[in-house]
């Protein structure tokens, strides 16, 4: 069982990576615009893995997800949004896409 | 008195019958929300609850709503109702829900989809011998079908997630390993600039840009090893998956008519 300690570690962890994404996406994203062919955006896919998954498997996912956004973009199921063609990749590991 | 009664039960057997007549011509149009609700009011005011609750289950499964039905049919207990909703699992990409729900292994048609849930999660063997233990004689075309099924998974080449883990140590070649050329390029470009810069920073001694920048450098590469381990491992499961999608109506339609006999 993990100790109060742990959990309080973990969450500021969390708390932090939280607050850098953020402050990326309040003031700097909105300076060059919606840019991200994928949906959800990195920034927002990282920020949802770590709420989920913690600090360490969030970032891994999300340091991941910005080496693949938008190549080999046949590999994802595409969908439009406000007349915008986007590319689905979830952070969920749902069984389509769960590592075993 | 008498009058008065029989005229009321005409009444609202007329104002029923005129209610499940419009829910029957919103699902004819296919506006299956729309007849969901008028049959759920019919079914409320004592109306044919087994047709009602027949084409509520339909209109969920036509309108491809496989959470709306797994909620609605919660808890069922017909052999028919269950099919509809471990197939409504399999739908919504959780075999292995369907999995757990079908553990009964000494019913028939738990056992079936007990195989099928298992060749989603890529469980060969375990279905393998399962399939030995299905015995009942209505059930062996199904049988048939799903021995044809896992033998061409078995055959497909998956990429091993391990072997596309160990690779990744070059950044880049793990992900090249599972098929993303693109991605595998941007990886081995991203990681030599992050930990070039590095070097050169500590070269020049500014160890404090040179730490925090190898801060950033180790996310990225734990990133391509883990990356490319679930890239290999998803289109494992994607491709299983999009064999098994093909059949997967067929084994539905026979198992309904298995049940319904």
């Amino acid at each position: 069982m993990k100790s109060p300690e742990s959990k309080i570690k973990f969450s500021s962890s969390s708390t932090s990576s939280s607050l850098v994404i953020g402050y990326y996406q309040k003031f700097i994203s909105p300076t060059y615009g919606q840019r991200c062919l994928m949906f959800p955006s990195c920034s927002q896919y990282t920020a949802e893995s770590i709420k989920k998954y913690g600090a360490f498997k969030g970032i891994l996912k999300g340091t991941d997800r910005i080496m693949r956004c938008g190549l080999d973009l046949h590999y994802y199921p595409s969908m439009y949004i406000d007349m915008r063609k986007y590319y689905i990749d979830l952070p969920e590991e749902g069984i389509g896409n769960k590592n075993k | 008195m008498k009058y008065l009664l029989a005229l009321t039960g005409i009444l609202s057997f007329s104002f029923l019958s005129a209610q499940v007549n419009f829910a029957d011509s919103l699902f004819a149009r296919q506006e299956y929300y729309r007849a969901i609700t008028e049959y759920q009011r019919s079914y409320y005011n004592d109306g044919d609850k087994d047709y009602c609750h027949f084409m509520i289950r339909n209109c969920y499964w036509l309108g491809e709503d496989y959470t709306g039905l797994i909620e609605y049919l919660k808890g069922c207990s017909d052999p028919v109702d269950h099919i509809y909703y471990s197939f409504a699992h399999l739908k919504n990409n959780r075999p292995d829900l369907a999995l757990i729900l079908n553990a009964n292994l000494a019913n028939p048609l738990q056992k079936t989809l007990y195989c099928l849930s298992c060749s989603y999660l890529g469980k060969e063997k375990e279905v393998e011998e399962n399939l030995k233990k299905i015995n009942e004689r209505e059930y062996q075309d199904i049988k048939a079908k799903l021995g044809k099924l896992n033998q061409e998974l078995k055959e497909q080449h998956y990429k091993s997630p391990y072997l596309a883990g160990g690779l990744a140590i070059v950044p880049g070649l793990g992900y090249a390993y599972a098929g993303a050329l693109q991605t595998s390029i941007s990886a081995f470009i991203t990681n030599l600039l992050i930990w070039g810069s590095v070097f050169e920073l500590g070269k020049k001694e500014l160890y404090f840009s040179s730490g925090a920048l190898a801060v950033v450098g180790t996310g990225f590469y734990l990133g391509n090893i883990y990356g490319s381990v679930n890239f290999a491992a998803r289109n494992n499961n994607n491709k299983r998956k999009n064999i098994i999608d093909k059949q997967l109506d067929v084994f539905f339609k026979e198992l309904i008519k298995v049940e319904s006999r």
